[in-house]
Order: C-alpha cells, then structure tokens, then sequence
C-alpha cells in the first residue's frame, strides 16, 4: 500500500502542472470563447510532443505505456489548472477502444495519427432517453454488402465537430438494453448523411448532437467483433470515469486553495473573512470533501492498475464521492466568494462549471451510488 | 386557527386568475417557465398592462395608486401572480425606491418620480455594494460632498443589476466620513446621464450581461435629490429592507417552477424512477414547510407582532429552495445538462441547438440562481441575523 508518486510520475506531475497552471501558456487551457473547437489545439500538439497523447496506450502501439494510476496524474494536475480539452473523449474513450478493439492497420491508421496529434476521434455513445446506460443504446446498423449502413441519432458527443472521425456506438443485434449485440464504428465526420448539431458545453467546451441518416460505411469501418463490442465499451467508460474522478480531485483541490486565499484577502467588517469561525469551519468542510474525493480517485487508479476484482464497483463508488464533492465544493466556492464568485472574470466560476460538467458526464452522485448497490 | 379564506377572497381570486389568463403574454409564461429572464421591452410593456388594471403596486398605499386590498388578498394576488408564470415586476422602482419616496421623500420627489414608477416608463437601479462594500455595506466609501446646490460624487458601486438599462439610480452615498459608518450615509436620487457617471458590464457564470460596474468620477447631483435628511440615509435603507421581506420567501415562484421540474422529470422518463420522486418529494416538502412558516408569520404580523428573526428565515429557506429545485432540474436532464451557451447564441441558430428544447432555460437558471444565497443579504449574514436574535 502506497499512495506516494513514483520519480518518473513526480516528473509528469509537475510538467503537466507547467502547462495546467499557466507557466507554459495561460489564457488557452481554459478561455470560453463561443467560436472555434472550445480547446486549444496549440495546446493539444503541446500535448503530443509531451508525449502525453500517448500515455495510456502499449508501447507497441507508440505510446507511453501508462497505467490507469499515471493517467490519474496527468488528469488530475490537469484539473489543477482546469484545462479543458478533448483528452477524455478523445483519448481515453475512442482511443483505448481502437487500441482494445482495433485490428493492426486501424491502430496503425487511427492510433498513431491520435497519439501524434494529427488525427482526432470523437466518441459518440450517448442517445437521448439512455440515461447514462450504453447498453441502451438503439442505433441502427444494417448490412449492405460487404459494408454497413447506419441511421439513427446520438446525442452529446463531445468535441466532435473539430475530430477527423468519429466513433460510433451502434446495435448490430439484440435490444436496446442488451449488451450484447453492440458494434463500434469508425465514421469520417463529413461521410455524407453525418450532420451534427454543435454548441458550447457549460464548461466551455463543444458538445454534438449527431443525426446519422443511411450512412454507409466500407467493412473496414468496424472496430472489433460486430454485436460485440459492449464488454469493451464498458470498461472503457469506467477507466475514463475514473480519470474524470482524478481530475475531480484536482478541481477540488483548486477550488479549496482559491477560497481559503480569498479568505484570508478579503476584509469586512474590519477584519479579514478567515477570522470569521463559521466561515473557517466551511472551509474545512469544502477541504474534507476534496480531500475524500483526492483519496477515492487515487484509490480507483490503483484498484484499476491492479485489475482488481472490484475494480469496476469502485469506481462507481469513487465517482458517487468525487460527483458529491465536486458539487458541494464547486458551490461552497462560489457561496465563499460572493459577489465576484458569480463573475465569469475569477477562476472560481468557470471552475465550479468545468466540475459541473464532469459530474454531469458519467452521471451525478445518486447515479453512482445506485450504480454501486447494482 | 383557520384555514379557508372567505367566499369573497375566493371569488378575489378567481378575478385575478382570470385576468391573467387573458393577459398574460404566451412569450413572457415561456421564458418564465424556462427560468429565463423576461427581455426589457416585454417587462415594461407587461407593467404598463398591470398597471392600467392598477395592480402593479398592490401594496402601496391607496392615495400614491395602491390597492387597499388586505393581508389576505395581497397573499392570494401575489400566489395567483406567480402560478400563472407572470414574471417578478421590476423591483427597483416599484418594491424598493417608491416606497422610500412616497414615506421620506419631499412633496416635489413625489410628484418628480412616482409618475415615471407607475407608468414604467423610468427604470431604476440600486446603486447599494461597492467593491469594499458588501455584506458590510455600511462601510461603503463612494464619497457624496455638498458645493451649494450640488453633491459632487466620486467613487464605484458594483453588482448593479441592470444599470445598462436604467435612467435613475437610487444610490448609498457617504456625506460624513467623520461618525460612525452608519451615519453618516446619505440616499441620493441619481440622474443616470449625468456627465461622469461610467456604466461598465460585467459578465456572469451564465455568460449573460445583467451585472454592471458603475463609476462616478466628479458627478454633480442636485441637493434636491436627497432623500430626507442628510447622513440619515441608513435609516432609509434600513426601512427599504424590511418593505422587500414581504417577497424573499418566493413561496409562489418556487412552486411554479416545482411544476416544471415535474413536466421535465416527467418527460425524460423519471416519472416512476423511485429515487428522483424521492429527491422531489424532498424538495417539495421543504416548499410545503416554508409556506406554511410565510403563512404563520403574516398572520402574526396581523395580529401586531413584531417579527425579529423570521425574515431571516424566509430568505435562506426561500433561497435554498429556489436552488435545489433548479439543481434538480438540471439533473432531471441528465447528459443533456451538458449543453450551455448563452441566449444570443441560441438565437443565432437556425438549427435547434443540442440538447434539446428542454434543455433551454434550466442551465441559465441554475447558474444565475447560484446568487440566490448571495444577494440581499448572504444567507450567512442571515444566520448571522437569526443568531444575534436568539442570543441577545
């Protein structure tokens, strides 16, 4: 039992912190501008000559060879410094599908293109009325030759718009609620009949609703077993929830030193607010908080580096922890602040909507927590 | 203790119920029910039908255009109001400088400004918070001083809601920097294009413009523009206070957004999902409470008791509601939560943006709602309050 960084994840700590937290590019990582891809790319091809586009995947694949504890690292001195990016959607959902699923010339093709930064894949496997459930998911696939033709709709897929191609998750068999019977294809984002709908995301980013009418796509399309990628998909979703966790823990962590600063630098009533013991006791619930979420996000990582037999159940219950944090914390530091907490101005705003958003992903605390009794 | 309202109030109510049905515009329900704010057009033109059946200002006594109506039909009006998804009528003029007018100001402040609250047609904003001045507003420092038959003003308010909009500020100025903080505060009457006055936005979570900076750089305010005596505008501010507490509890608002937590729950499924009823339940219960405490301490307030701490009551629960029911309507949404932008751009599309038309409003809401538990008093400063009270 060690919760202690390695030498080597001290140093990726601490060059992700170098970017996260301003030294290396400031305004970038976290601007909300209602124009453009809702990320940095500059930032993101800092990302892949860092090398860190390639963290999770195999070696063998051109990547760092990652376990889940450093993805957690990366994720949650990212949070630190709330850059947000397509790294979950892009990297550690469709990218380690490809990677699990994919034949040689796909990960050749899409894998080495994602980890270079040059080719982007979105993920699209949420539908409308799914609630969160992937096996719900009803998007037609038909066969057509030797190929596919796919209709339907997907909805919130995250930074979509700006990725060369997309992941789909459609059903080949079975019914909406099996796991069985689920395929995952690859899709150009301008093969004729994709239209997406695109606007921000409350934390700044781009979120996608996809219509999919009669797309046809050539056999090489499919990613993996066709009716049976959901096993997959599945581990992939709670390995990206458990990097959202890390990242949770970061934005807590952040939020929590932003208030206690400005507790001590804010004066009424002729003395500084940190001198007030109700607020001070406040304060100390927001650190409780953050410090449960930091210690459930570490514990996931190891759980899921190890493969443990619980692996997946903790990171439901990891997430039920972090989302409760990440409401109550983000909340408490805008109540904290005041004023200027309701401000786009101060960082503690577009933080507590940045922890919003990951609580809202992979579903809130109550989700989690039945998720968990499951 | 009794329950039922005469046949008469019933009937009261049935008018008022009616009318609004008549009236009321589809477009400012909508953007009620949504939890959007109404646009300034749409809000003055509503006022002005209000007005015209003489119900804009209810609670004010008969000969400034008042009602006379009593405790009772001033609560039955105002839950009918809200039900119907009529919006909240722009307070600044109407709940918070009229009253001081028509109470401390001259015979000439009278007829000067009530005319432009009751037709709507002149738009106040609050110049109270500055930078240094929050929850300890009395050590406000925005500098008011005397040269013949002007105040030259120079300083900054802050969080003005709406001064982009506003022709007149009611405004917390010191005239003596000498006494203690509260007394030596003045209520000055702000001619909004005045030379020197700087309006500057300031941007929300919500990425809307309401909030606003405003500057005062050597602005010169008739004399005549004071309220009451000088240094006494603590007193003023005071009674402004106490005239809002009738609204703080926003029993009726609450409950109609209730309603549409509901219709949202109801259509993304979670009608039967045992666990969301539950959490609604929670929330409606508290709702429950906090009427039947607003309905305890009017009657109180009737029957000639004082109340100390109770406001205090009603604006944190007041709050804490308005919040959990928009904290749960976001997650009544599920993923489609995710989706944000602001009005503008929604209405730069001319495709329906993700996340779907339910999705439109309740984000908005939630965020600015987040100030709910700030403005008018923090709901620590309320605690603070109820404290003081019990532990005198």
């Amino acid at each position: 039992m060690d919760f202690e960084l390695s030498e080597e994840q001290t140093l990726l700590r601490e060059s992700v912190l170098r970017f996260a937290r301003g030294e290396v590019a400031d305004a970038p990582l976290s601007k909300d501008a209602p124009s453009g891809p809702g990320y940095s790319p500059d930032i993101w091809r800092n990302f892949a000559e860092m090398g860190w586009l390639g963290l999770p995947f195999a070696e063998e694949n051109g990547g760092l060879g990652g376990s889940p504890i450093d993805v957690a690292v990366l994720m949650e001195a990212l949070g630190e410094g709330l850059s947000r990016s397509p790294y979950l959607s892009s990297i550690l959902m469709a990218g380690r599908l490809v990677e699990t699923l994919g034949d040689a010339r796909q990960r050749g093709e899409w894998l080495a293109g994602a980890i270079a930064g040059g080719r982007r894949l979105a993920f699209a496997w949420m539908e409308r009325g799914a609630r969160y459930d992937f096996r719900k998911t009803a998007l037609r696939v038909e066969r057509k030759g030797d190929g596919f033709v796919l209709s339907g709709e997907n909805s919130m897929a995250l930074f979509a718009e700006t990725a060369q191609a997309i992941l789909i998750l459609a059903r080949s068999g079975g019914e909406a609620g099996d796991e069985a019977g689920l395929s995952l294809f690859l899709a150009p984002t301008d093969a004729r009949g994709v239209t997406l709908r695109t606007a921000r995301s409350v934390d700044g980013g781009r979120v996608s609703d996809i219509v999919l009418e009669g797309v046809e796509l050539g056999p090489d399309a499919l990613i993996g077993p066709e009716g049976g990628a959901g096993e997959a998909v599945g581990r992939a979703l709670d390995l990206a929830m458990i990097a959202a966790c890390a990242e949770i823990a970061g934005l807590t962590r952040r939020v929590v030193e932003m208030t206690r600063e400005y507790l001590k630098t804010r004066r009424q009533f002729g003395a500084a607010l940190s001198t007030n013991q109700v607020l001070g006791h406040r304060l100390a619930d927001m650190f409780i908080a953050a410090e449960e979420a930091k210690s459930m996000a570490d514990m996931a990582a190891m759980k899921a580096a190890e493969e443990a037999d619980d692996w997946r159940g903790f990171a439901a219950a990891a997430m039920a922890k972090c989302a409760a944090a990440g409401e109550f914390v983000g909340a408490e530091g805008v109540q904290l602040h005041g004023g200027v907490g309701m401000t786009d101005e101060l960082q503690v705003g577009r933080f507590y909507k940045r922890l919003f958003f990951l609580t809202t992903l992979f579903g809130d605390a109550e989700l989690n927590l039945r998720r968990f009794a499951a | 203790m009794q329950l039922a309202f005469s046949d008469e109030d019933l009937g009261f109510r049935d008018e008022v119920r009616a009318f609004l049905r008549q009236n009321l515009p589809d477009e400012l329900r909508d953007r009620s029910m949504r939890g959007l704010h109404p646009r300034r057009d749409d809000m003055i033109r509503w006022q002005k039908v209000l007005a015209q059946k003489g119900w804009l200002v209810p609670s004010w006594p008969v000969e400034h255009g008042g009602t006379g109506w009593s405790a009772a039909r001033r609560y039955l009006f105002n839950k009918e109001y809200f039900l119907s998804g009529a919006p909240q009528v722009t307070a600044f003029g109407v709940s918070m400088v009229g009253p001081v007018i028509y109470t401390f100001g001259s015979d000439e402040q009278k007829q000067r400004h009530l005319p432009g609250i009751l037709s709507s047609d002149i738009w106040w904003c609050q110049g109270y918070s500055e930078p240094g001045a929050g929850s300890d507003l009395a050590s406000l420092r925005t500098r008011a001083v005397r040269k013949g038959d002007v105040y030259v003003v120079n300083g900054q308010k802050i969080w003005t809601s709406y001064a982009h909009y506003a022709d007149m500020m009611f405004a917390l100025v010191r005239t003596d920097p000498d006494v203690k903080k509260q007394e030596g505060i003045s209520f000055l009457l702000i001619d909004m294009k005045t030379p020197g006055i700087t309006v500057r936005p300031i941007v929300g979570l919500d990425l809307e413009h309401s909030l606003n900076e405003v500057f005062f750089d050597d602005v010169e305010v008739p004399a005549a523009n004071l309220i009451g005596e000088e240094n006494k505008g603590w007193t003023y501010a005071k009674f402004l206070l106490g005239h809002e507490r009738n609204t703080v509890a926003r029993v009726a608002r609450s409950q109609f957004q209730l309603q549409r937590l509901k219709e949202i729950a109801a259509a993304e499924g979670l009608a039967d999902d045992p666990d969301f009823t539950r959490r609604i339940a929670g929330v409606e219960v508290d709702l429950l409470a906090l009427e039947a405490m607003e309905l305890r301490y009017l009657s109180q307030e009737v029957a000639g008791k004082k109340l100390l701490a109770e406001p205090s009551i009603l604006k944190i629960k007041g709050a804490e509601i308005a919040q959990g029911i928009k904290a749960l309507a976001v997650r009544a949404l599920g993923p489609d939560a995710m989706a944000y932008a602001p009005e503008s751009e929604r209405a730069a599309r001319n495709d329906p943006a993700p996340g779907g038309d339910l999705a439109h409003g309740p984000m908005a809401d939630h965020l600015y709602q987040r100030a709910a538990t700030i403005y008018g008093g923090t709901n620590e400063i309320q605690r603070e309050i109820i404290a003081k009270t019990l532990l005198r």
